[in-house]
């Protein structure tokens, strides 16, 4: 039930496999993670965050196509995180998150 | 590397944009101090962080799903030998290459643009020297017509087959199709080069602002319209989303008068070789366009005037090749209104924002109108600019 709970729970949704899975059955994959329910419903949406969308990922950010609104869910998962308290190891793997993120357009 | 979908036509797609995604080290490197920073600040979140690891990591991802993985990371973002395994996993032959995002040197008068421009020639044409596939585009700025063609003749030298201009203003502060530019054109096409707009080049969709914009920036700033704030990883972004709905809806009017000059001042009437491209700016307007043109030339021929011999429809169908976005339904439009001369396929490849499978997504669209249709839209209107044979020296 904090940031660095749902950073680890975004971090593990680089797996596309469980990011599928929490897409499909919601919560219950999340089980490990010690989410509250606001934090489920940002983790959540964000796993089906640009399921309907051809676009890849924070490719709905690049210029011109901003913003498109899918990945919306992603980015308000993203700044949750970046707003609360993360210990030293969290925060640095979340941080290469974001980074690979932006680089590859990816998720 | 898996193979992607293609429309029975793999290995001979022909690919009008493409860009290769070098660093933020290397935009410092080719733009000089002066003309860098902004676009450094807006990259350097985005590359710093590339490691090893990560793109080795993106790598193997990408072997199995070419379209998983694109930006800065993508299989052959910035590798040439990567770069020719995507492009066979994808069927495409040849990709113009064009700046990872919008040159931010493509009009800068004086010395430093120059310099940033030569110096950007330079790497790309090193780039891709090694092969025939890869087919960069100059960059080339149209401050007056004698400049330009000063620069147009170093790059022809280089053996360059298009070259990028800037459209966001009259160039020389007159028409494109005034006969002053006509020793440039007629340069471009004796060594069978083509002109290129891009987005970006005109101000709208740039990855940062532009040092001149064809439409002022007041035209988007609606309040209620500004997007959320962006996560401080990732703030760069939000001054692209800023420009929002009414730049998204008007991307290609740039474009649309800078070819509406050129064209009714007769330029490509004059030069019936010369290709203008006009890319990443969707074509939905293309139809219109066309019916307005001729309308215009022949309502100005009641009166006695000619802008042309020819129909502007006719030029158009022979010398501009427009790409829709992956997601048009480019069969409804040449159903209604013909123009399959005129739309051509472009990946945006390694952008994000080219979509996944873009050649399944627009093979799939155009499969009812029949194999003839869809080769010309995947290879047949891309040919005169990259089925050249120039291409073959320099490989």
């Amino acid at each position: 039930m904090t940031a660095n709970d749902t950073a680890r729970a975004l971090i593990a949704m680089d797996d596309p496999t469980l990011r599928a899975e929490v897409a499909a059955v919601g919560a219950e994959a999340l089980a490990a993670f010690g989410l509250d329910d606001d934090e489920l419903g940002l983790v959540i949406a964000a796993a089906r965050s640009g399921e309907d969308d051809d676009t890849v990922g924070f490719g709905a950010f690049a210029p011109p196509y901003v913003p498109m609104g899918a990945n919306i869910s992603l980015l308000q998962a993203v700044r949750y995180v970046e707003d609360g308290q993360l210990n030293s190891a969290t925060r640095s793997d979340f941080t290469a998150f974001t980074a690979k993120l932006g680089a590859q357009g990816d998720w | 590397v898996t193979p992607g979908k293609s429309p029975g036509l793999h290995g001979q797609i022909l690919d009008l944009d493409g860009h290769v995604m070098f660093d933020h080290e290397v935009v410092a490197e080719l733009l000089g101090e002066e003309l860098a920073g902004p676009l450094v600040r807006w990259m350097e979140p985005l590359t710093s962080a590339v490691t090893p690891e990560l793109r080795g990591d993106a790598r193997a991802r990408a072997i199995e799903d070419i379209g998983s993985v694109k930006g800065f990371l993508a299989l052959g973002a910035v590798d040439v030998d990567d770069r020719l395994s995507a492009l066979d996993c994808l069927g495409i032959a040849r990709q113009l290459i064009l700046p990872p995002v919008s040159w931010p040197a493509l009009d800068a008068a004086g010395p430093r643009g120059a310099l940033a421009r030569e110096r950007y020639n330079a790497w790309i044409s090193e780039w891709a020297a090694a092969t025939d596939r890869l087919v960069p585009a100059a960059v080339l700025a149209m401050i007056d017509p004698e400049t330009a063609l000063d620069e147009a003749e170093a790059i022809a030298a280089a053996g360059f087959t298009a070259v990028e201009v800037p459209f966001a203003f009259p160039p020389g502060g007159r028409s494109p199709g005034d006969a002053a530019w006509d020793p440039l054109w007629s340069l471009l096409t004796d060594h069978e080069m083509s002109v290129v707009l891009h987005l970006g080049g005109a101000g709208p969709g740039a990855a940062v602002a532009q040092p001149r914009s064809f439409l002022d920036s007041g035209w988007f700033d609606i309040a209620h319209l500004q997007p959320p704030e962006f996560p401080a990883s990732m703030a760069g972004l939000r001054e692209n989303a800023a420009a929002g709905p009414v730049s998204l809806a008007t991307l290609h009017v740039p474009a649309e008068v800078f070819c509406t000059s050129l064209i009714l001042g007769g330029a490509l009437e004059r030069h019936p070789d010369l290709m203008v491209l006009v890319l990443e700016m969707g074509a939905q307007w293309v139809a219109s366009w066309v019916e307005r043109l001729d309308g215009v030339a022949r309502s100005y021929k009641a009166y006695g005037l000619e802008p042309l011999t020819s129909l502007p429809s006719e030029v158009i169908a022979r010398q501009v090749r427009v790409t829709p976005f992956e997601a048009n339904d480019v069969a409804s439009w040449i159903e209604r209104d013909g123009l399959s001369d005129v739309y051509t396929f472009a990946s945006d490849y390694p952008h994000a924002e080219g979509g996944r499978d873009p050649i399944g997504r627009l093979s799939a669209n155009l499969s009812r109108l029949g194999p003839e249709t869809t080769k010309r839209f995947f290879v047949d209107n891309a040919a005169p600019i990259l089925g050249r044979s120039t291409l073959v020296g320099r490989a």
